[in-house]
């Protein structure tokens, strides 16, 4: 008996290292082209770069009102995305939802990728980079910058972790059946990272409750980075900042930003590996119901974001009101196609079984991220423009914000930096849970696999 | 009892500290002010006061300006002091010799202003008047709060002043300022003759630095050796007054005549910008009541960036 | 060449414009006052009145005057409202004119601000400073008693402070023409406290007596921290002039307002509260971090092969 069934378990194991890891080998046409184009957009972001650092931010379009732009707009989004890890593996993993098993390695390399190109993009902002160890050396504990980072180095950690760990049995698994397919370098490196795993259930004792751990923690040091953040502007006396629920705004914004961005990676994943069998119509239809949960939630925070103020009308509010909800206003146009893109159409279309099918999904994954990072740019720029006291005897381009095109290079340099990373660990590791789908699959896992 | 003093003594080694000048370690200045004058061939002489106020002759060579003197006392402030600014509001016509005086001598550039004149309207229906807007040194400071890296900082006599040589441009405490106080170097300052060789003062902030926050000191540099600062004394028509709150005198920068603070206050019932933020300013303001002047706006000669041009080209 | 001549065109074009500026002033001159005389009588009292409504609205512009010719300020400045010139060209009617109606330019209107009787007495007392000036005789005037101005040299000034009855007192010591000491009676003695960046007046309307001296009350001022405070007296505008160190009291305890922990402090005031939740809650991460870095260490322990 447990002969055949030891027969049926290699043979499902075969299929599933068959499935997952033959991307490891392969590099088709198109993958080339598309690291191709993420290093080109590199290439010149770097080059926009050194033309800012060497003749200052004024390279940009930010001044001395509107002092803050893409670049903390970026930053906010950065973050923001990365709390998809803490949504996907902690919050549906801990309340014992499996059908997020093959998806949960992705979230956690969007997380990762994403939280750190927040702690890069901020060293872009910053006006002197060549003092950025004073902030180690000098740093004020009442400094809600101090936390930030603080709490992002703890997040970036965490991450590491949270890849890592859960890796460990398939990083067995590429040591043992892939020594002949990999250049040497490779190989070493997974046996390196496989940490000598060998499945024994003293192992798996350890492996399990680590990881519980640090899911449990992650839930806290998620929320805060992104409350932390939030405090960048609700700690401010601004109008349109100054807002006793931006913390929750931001995490439930987060949410509806990660999980567009996780269904997008699902979509092109899937697709490039085709790997139908293991992210399959199902998980796009929970991600999509996922998606309109996060939304609808973020939607209630949207509304007392907006209507609070909106029917109180005080003074520095009302221009902020006005600013983003009229067409005529500054910012019109870009809040409404914002809203409706990346918040609204999504929910609407959402509740539609039609539209939770993989390829419909993606556009609107795709849509809610872009809206989102508009969204950033409609949270930072106008408030500054409207500060309580009028903006007199400056040149005229400092009553408004035009970013510039290094600004413009460089933000995509490094949102390409971020896909990157994404894109290079999605080839170097199994981005399907092999050892977890085989236990659903009733393989014994509790042994070298 | 009779005191017939009809002088006072003063430190003259505190008197030299002022100038951020220490005698060398090997010329020693004691209490019974004996200069140990080392003979050796040191060319030149220098004439120095000591502690008991005799003049002595020491080597030039012992005399260095001490740059750690300064970064202290910059960073600690004068002792003793709490320093306002009253701005009568009645007074102001826009002559804007304040901004020009004070972008000279912290060498800034015409749209970086530490001192900016505001046309002020409170309401559709009420009359405008001219606001000069200095930074408020705030008791509460909303800047200092946030700054990472300690940069930004209050001093025990009231003033928040920015330590140029720390400061990583993150541009937080631009942000948290609600006055709008403050100014970036956004590319390459404005060079004046001689910026390369001038030892950094947090006092007086020149050369401004690329990449790093300025704004109004209340002219520190100034204040050290007693005078007022440079926007007020350069007003011409009597808008500013300054003084130390704690002995309740404020002298007005263009007439020099000194007043009771708490009289001028109350008299005119001084407020404060933005109380209701809890920002704890510095600077009161006097209502814009019996306005001397009666102008109108006039978009041409209003316009400080095409003022400056014309001044500065002309 | 070519510069030169721009240099002299561009001086002939300012001062046309200086001039400009000079004729473009506008002075209301009301027809019924333009020969109007001195509408208040001509003594000490309204030249103190009138002196005390220069100190609080015209100084600032006008700063200081004294008799002299010829006004000694720029082109454009409030001018030296002492020198002969304008008191020679001006009646007091038209004075008392351009104070009220200003000149639409650089001379605001004052009549909505200084009453008009204290406007009068501004007349007087720039009047005071002329030296040529008749004030008129009005009928129901009673003769003004004008006290003997001192004549003669201050050859000594003694300010001393008495701390149990907190009165200061001034002694002047003179000299006159001949040389022969001689108590200088009627000189107007100022009172100041010296300040950081000015003296404060305390006193400034009283003259000496037959014994040569003030006294005066220095009110409620603010010491150092021991107790002290430096008066300055002053006399015949300020010719002469001494200071003296006084006590005034035990002194005050300054509290330094960066003692405390706020959250605008250094880093080493940080309240406490916040860096324990701080420092606890970034060890407790990096503990359990640390922690789960073992853990991989002791899966690793237990490979077998």
């Amino acid at each position: 008996m447990s002969e055949i069934k030891k027969q049926d378990d290699n043979v499902i194991m075969e299929k599933i290292r068959k499935d997952i890891l033959t991307p490891l080998t392969t590099f088709p046409l198109g993958f080339k082209i598309w690291v191709g184009s993420l290093l080109t957009i590199i290439a010149v972001s770097i080059w926009a770069y050194t033309i800012q650092f060497q003749d200052g931010l004024g390279v940009t379009g930010m001044r001395d009102y509107v002092s803050w732009g893409l670049y903390i707009a970026s930053f906010v989004f950065f973050v923001a995305t990365a709390l998809v890890g803490m949504l996907i593996s902690a919050v549906v993993g801990l309340l014992g939802q499996k059908w997020i098993i093959p998806i949960s390695r992705i979230s956690e390399m969007i997380a990762l990728a994403f939280v750190m190109m927040a702690g890069v993009v901020i060293v872009v902002d910053m006006g002197r980079p060549d003092r950025l160890l004073n902030l180690f050396i000098h740093g004020r504990f009442q400094s809600p910058i101090v936390w930030d980072v603080t709490v992002v180095n703890a997040y970036v950690f965490i991450s590491i972790l949270l890849l890592l760990l859960p890796m460990l049995p398939d990083l067995g698994i590429i040591r043992n059946h892939m020594k002949k397919d990999l250049p040497k370098w490779q190989w070493n490196m997974y046996n390196i990272l496989s940490l000598g795993w060998a499945g024994t259930p003293g192992q798996y004792k350890i492996l399990h409750r680590t990881i519980r751990v640090l899911l449990i923690l992650i839930v806290p040091v998620a929320l805060a980075i992104h409350t932390v953040t939030s405090w960048l502007s609700a700690l401010t006396l601004r109008a349109g900042w100054d807002s006793t629920i931006f913390g929750p705004y931001y995490v439930t914004g987060a949410f509806v930003a990660g999980s567009g961005a996780l269904i997008v990676a699902m979509y092109f994943i899937r697709r490039a590996y085709k790997l139908e069998d293991y992210i399959t119509d199902f998980h796009f239809d929970k991600m999509g119901k996922l998606m309109v949960l996060v939304s609808l939630v973020y939607l209630y925070f949207n509304l007392n974001e907006f209507l609070v103020p909106a029917y109180k009308m005080k003074t520095a509010d009302a221009h902020h009101i006005h600013t983003l909800f009229s067409l005529h206003g500054e910012y019109g146009v870009m809040f409404w196609l914002t809203q409706t893109f990346g918040l609204l159409l999504p929910i609407f279309l959402g509740f539609f079984k039609r539209f939770r099918k993989p390829f419909p999904m993606m556009l609107i994954g795709a849509s809610l991220v872009v809206g989102a990072w508009f969204k950033r740019v409609i949270i930072v720029v106008p408030t500054l423009i409207h500060a309580h006291l009028p903006i007199q005897n400056v040149p005229e381009n400092f009553t408004e914000y035009n970013a510039t095109g290094i600004e413009i290079t460089v933000t995509l340099g490094v949102i390409a930096v971020a896909v990157l990373i994404i894109t290079i660990l999605a080839k170097l590791f199994p981005v399907i849970p092999m050892w977890e789908i085989a236990e659903e699959k009733g393989v014994d896992i509790e042994k070298d696999l | 009892m009779d005191h017939n003093i009809t002088s006072g003594a003063q430190s003259r080694r505190s008197f030299l500290k002022k100038f951020g000048i220490t005698v060398g370690a090997a010329g020693a200045v004691t209490s019974l002010g004996l200069l140990n004058a080392c003979t050796t061939d040191d060319g030149e002489m220098v004439t120095v006061l000591t502690t008991d106020g005799r003049r002595v002759e020491i080597p030039k060579s012992q005399l260095k300006v001490d740059t750690e003197e300064i970064a202290v006392r910059g960073r600690e402030g004068i002792p003793g002091k709490k320093f306002v600014m009253v701005i009568d509001l009645s007074k102001c016509r826009n002559a804007r010799k304040c901004m020009t005086a004070c972008q000279g001598a912290h060498h800034l550039k015409p749209e970086q202003h530490h001192i900016n004149v505001l046309r002020m309207q409170n309401d559709g229906r009420t009359g405008f008047f001219y606001q000069p807007k200095p930074c408020m040194h705030c008791d509460n400071p909303p800047c200092t709060k946030v700054c990472p890296v300690d940069a930004t900082f209050k001093r025990q006599d009231g003033i928040v002043l920015i330590d140029n040589e720390r400061c990583i441009g993150c541009r937080f405490c631009i942000a948290a300022c609600p006055y709008s106080a403050r100014v970036f170097n956004w590319s390459e300052p404005k060079y004046v003759e001689g910026d390369e060789n001038r030892v950094y003062d947090v006092e007086l902030n020149v050369p401004q630095k690329k990449g790093t926050i300025s704004k109004c000191l209340f002219s520190a540099d100034q204040l050290r050796v007693g005078k007022l600062p440079y926007c007020v004394s350069a007003c011409e028509n009597g808008v500013y007054w300054f003084g130390d709150a704690n002995e309740d005198a404020v002298t007005n920068g263009t007439s020099k005549e000194t007043v009771r603070l708490s009289s001028l206050l109350e008299d005119h019932a001084a407020y404060t910008l933005l109380p209701e933020l809890g920002t704890q300013p510095s600077v009161y303001y006097l209502p814009p009541k019996n306005r001397l002047f009666k102008y109108k706006y006039d978009d041409e000669a209003d316009d400080w960036m095409k003022q400056y041009d014309k001044e500065a080209g002309a | 060449m070519k510069k030169n001549i721009l240099n002299i065109l561009g001086l002939i074009s300012i001062s046309l414009l200086i001039m400009g500026n000079v004729q473009a002033q506008q002075w209301t001159i009301d027809p019924e006052l333009k020969d109007a005389q001195l509408k208040v009588a001509y003594d000490e009292a309204s030249i103190d009145a009138g002196r005390a409504a220069y100190e609080k609205n015209c100084k600032v512009c006008h700063l200081e005057i004294s008799a002299i010719e010829k006004n000694d300020r720029a082109a454009g400045a409030a001018p030296n409202l002492g020198n002969q010139e304008f008191h020679k060209s001006n009646t007091d009617g038209e004075i008392y004119c351009k104070i009220s109606h200003g000149n639409g330019a650089g001379m605001p209107p004052y009549e909505s601000m200084i009453s008009e009787d204290d406007r009068w007495k501004l007349v007087a007392y720039f009047r005071s400073y002329c030296d040529s000036y008749e004030a008129p005789i009005s009928d129901d005037a009673a003769p003004t008693v004008v006290a003997e101005k001192f004549e003669g040299t201050i050859t000594n000034m003694t300010l001393s402070y008495d701390v149990e009855s907190k009165i200061a007192s001034v002694v002047l010591e003179g000299k006159d023409s001949a040389g022969n000491k001689v108590i200088p009676k009627n000189v107007k003695v100022s009172v100041y406290v010296k300040r950081y960046f000015g003296n404060l007046p305390l006193c400034t309307d009283k003259k000496t007596d037959d014994k040569g001296m003030i006294t005066t009350e220095l009110g409620a001022v603010p010491t150092d921290t021991n107790g002290f405070v430096t008066i300055i007296a002053t006399a015949n505008d300020g010719k002469v002039s001494a200071e003296a160190s006084v006590q005034l009291n035990e002194g005050w305890t300054w509290e330094n307002p960066l003692d405390g922990e706020h959250m605008w402090a250094t880093r080493d005031k940080t309240p406490l509260w916040l860096l324990i939740s701080y420092l606890s809650v970034t060890i407790g991460v990096m503990l359990v971090i640390g922690w789960a870095a073992f853990q991989m260490f002791r899966i690793y322990n237990l490979r077998e092969r």
